[in-house]
């Protein structure tokens, strides 16, 4: 290669954004699930007239505008790292996606003076209570706005989607592109992102609820750091119910739009699996534990009297029971062995959730902890494998070329050189050729696939494990049953059938 | 037969905030640069669990409402012009 990159001593540049994106995650995650907990809260007390929930409400604010300011500060560490580390990709992302970003630091602002006001009026006008909380409500919408505009970044970054020539660089605004904003991954990625955040600020209060409850002694302190935990905790359960729905969808927009990052978080390819586990996996069974431990301790908790926000009994096992046959239909893309797994960790941290709450006479404080202990690891775990998943680079060239015309591009960024002035042919043409098992063209609907076990992958596991293809005895008559599969509606071409049974009846793995 | 053993001072009442002076002439006032640490005395966290609300509306101060109200005002618009940039671009936005 003919131009040099800067790089990170022991880290390396992978690395370094990687660690700095998670790091972002944790804090700016919290901070916008935090929003919406204080106004919950806020509104809880003043609907019962009851000071303790806006007593916790201001100190988890005090929380807030720590955090707010940590995740902007690493947010900005990111910016620089990827503006040295990543040039070519950071520039072209930033042209792409010029006034989506300037729009995006103007809500910063708005954030930042509306998180402050409200944090530091809030003993100056308790004779305005009403418009108080509506100014701190304020916040989640903006946080909302904020993180809308930046999926519209991120999910491009997953899924481009559109063919090549599509990207509007010179079109009617520079600096927006409409497609590319209004991606395919972008509906999802925001409905996903907008219910986990507030589920992860919900069992996070909590969780300091729990660990302060431990340190009480008077009971009324007691009773109120319980009476928190309890208000936050069903915030968060009522949002992280939705979740693997939204991820169900969400994953069914990857298999279509993003087929490598699908396929890498399915069967473990990529960066998903490192140091010998799959992290992706490993996610859904601290998933399936915090279902568990969430029924478990509403179902224990029905049982006393007197508690404030309960699920009733019936519409705990109704939502067991819906989870169950939801998490069934995942037994398509998963094995069966490892369904019985999830299922099996659900169970016994329902068990579990019972026995903390009894050992501590009805409190859940050691619940609480640890919830927020499985929150804070499957959000960490889910940023990671979101962009674990991703297509690589090769030598630092952006994916986006397969979308991108670099002779559209290059006049407009500040980068004096074509890809062709900094790579050799042999870099250019790795770079922009299809990943192994990946879509032949890169765009949306309507694509072909030209690799026998992508295709295997893709449509057998439509409808059935692969696990009951790779247990099918009747190994000889493999085209019979493609053909049957096409003649319950499986959609092939002839071409795709032919590839698809000749890997099948020569034993190949997929 | 008079008590002249010194009486014990009257506590406060344990409901109230220890930011709370007592009523002068009928008019509640807080103390704003007493700020007490809620985290590790419990004593203190439980005196402010009551009352709700802590003062009264004539209590806030006007700048304190006004600046609050504007901001309120410019913060709506900016997200009502925000929501009308992206459903504009959404129809008119590139090709």
């Amino acid at each position: 290669m003919s131009a040099t990159a800067i790089d990170v001593p022991l880290l390396g540049a992978k690395w370094t954004i990687g660690l700095t994106a998670l790091l972002h995650t944790a804090v700016a995650s919290l901070s916008i699930g935090l929003a919406a907990l204080v106004t919950v809260l806020q509104i809880v007390g003043y609907r019962n007239r009851d000071r303790r929930y806006d007593l916790l409400a201001r100190r988890m604010q005090l929380v807030h505008v720590c955090i707010y300011n940590i995740g902007t500060i690493v947010a900005i560490g990111l910016l620089f790292s990827l503006s040295g580390l990543f040039p070519q990709f950071w520039s072209q992302l930033f042209v792409h996606q010029f006034w989506s970003l300037i729009v995006e630091e103007f809500i910063f602002f708005l954030l930042a003076t509306t998180v402050t006001f409200h944090y530091f009026f809030w003993q100056k006008m308790w004779g305005h209570k009403k418009l108080h909380i509506f100014l701190g409500a304020l916040l989640t919408p903006l946080f909302l706005l904020q993180f809308y505009l930046i999926n519209g970044i991120g999910g491009y970054m997953l899924t481009p989607g559109y063919q090549t020539g599509q990207a509007t660089v010179g079109g009617l605004i520079d600096g927006w592109d409409r497609m590319g904003f209004y991606n395919p991954s972008f509906l999802m990625l925001t409905a996903h992102r907008a219910l986990a955040n507030v589920a992860y600020g919900g069992f996070t209060v909590a969780a300091i609820c729990g660990f302060m409850h431990y340190f009480t002694h008077r009971e009324k302190v007691k009773k109120y750091y319980e009476d928190n935990a309890r208000c936050a905790f069903y915030t968060g359960f009522l949002c992280f119910l939705g979740l693997p729905i939204v991820g169900y969808f969400y994953a069914h927009v990857l298999k279509y739009e993003a087929n490598e990052a699908y396929v890498n978080l399915m069967w473990g390819g990529g960066d998903v699996v490192a140091l010998g586990i799959d992290w992706w996996w490993l996610k859904q069974i601290f998933v399936a534990g915090m279902f568990g431990l969430s029924l478990g301790y509403f179902h224990d908790s029905d049982r006393r009297t007197g508690a404030n926000f309960a699920l009733p009994r019936v519409l705990v096992w109704s939502l067991a029971l819906f989870y169950l046959l939801y998490y069934m239909s995942m037994g398509m893309i998963m094995t069966w062995k490892f369904f019985f797994a999830m299922a099996g960790v659900a169970a016994a941290a329902a068990l579990l959730a019972g026995h903390l709450v009894r050992y501590h006479k009805g409190s859940g404080r050691a619940l609480f902890i640890l919830m927020g202990a499985l929150s804070f690891l499957t959000v960490m775990l889910g940023g990671y494998v979101r962009e674990a998943a991703r297509p690589r680079f090769v030598n630092r060239y952006s994916h986006y070329d397969h979308v991108y015309i670099p002779e559209q591009r290059q006049p407009v960024l500040m980068v004096n050189k074509r890809p062709e002035d900094v790579f050799t042919p042999e870099e250019l043409a790795a770079a922009k050729a299809p990943p192994k098992g990946a879509l032949i063209q890169a765009g949306g609907v309507g694509q072909k696939l030209l690799d026998p076990v992508a295709l295997i992958r893709v449509h057998c596991s439509g409808c059935h494990t692969l696990e009951r293809v790779k247990n099918y005895r009747l190994t000889d008559r493999w085209s019979l049953i493609v053909s049957q599969m096409r003649a319950y509606g499986l959609k092939l071409s002839n071409d795709e059938a032919r590839l698809i049974v000749e890997h099948l009846e020569a034993a190949k793995p997929y | 037969m008079t008590d002249d053993s010194p009486q014990p001072e009257a506590a406060p009442p344990p409901s109230e905030d220890p930011r709370l002076e007592t009523y002068k002439d009928g008019v509640r006032t807080l103390n704003w640069f007493v700020t007490p640490v809620p985290l590790f005395k419990e004593e203190e966290l439980e005196a402010m669990f009551e009352p709700y609300p802590l003062t009264q509306p004539a209590d806030d101060q006007r700048w304190v409402l006004w600046t609050v109200r504007i901001w309120v005002g410019f913060t709506l618009f900016s997200i009502a012009f925000i929501l009308a940039l992206l459903v504009a671009g959404f129809f008119y936005g590139g090709r």
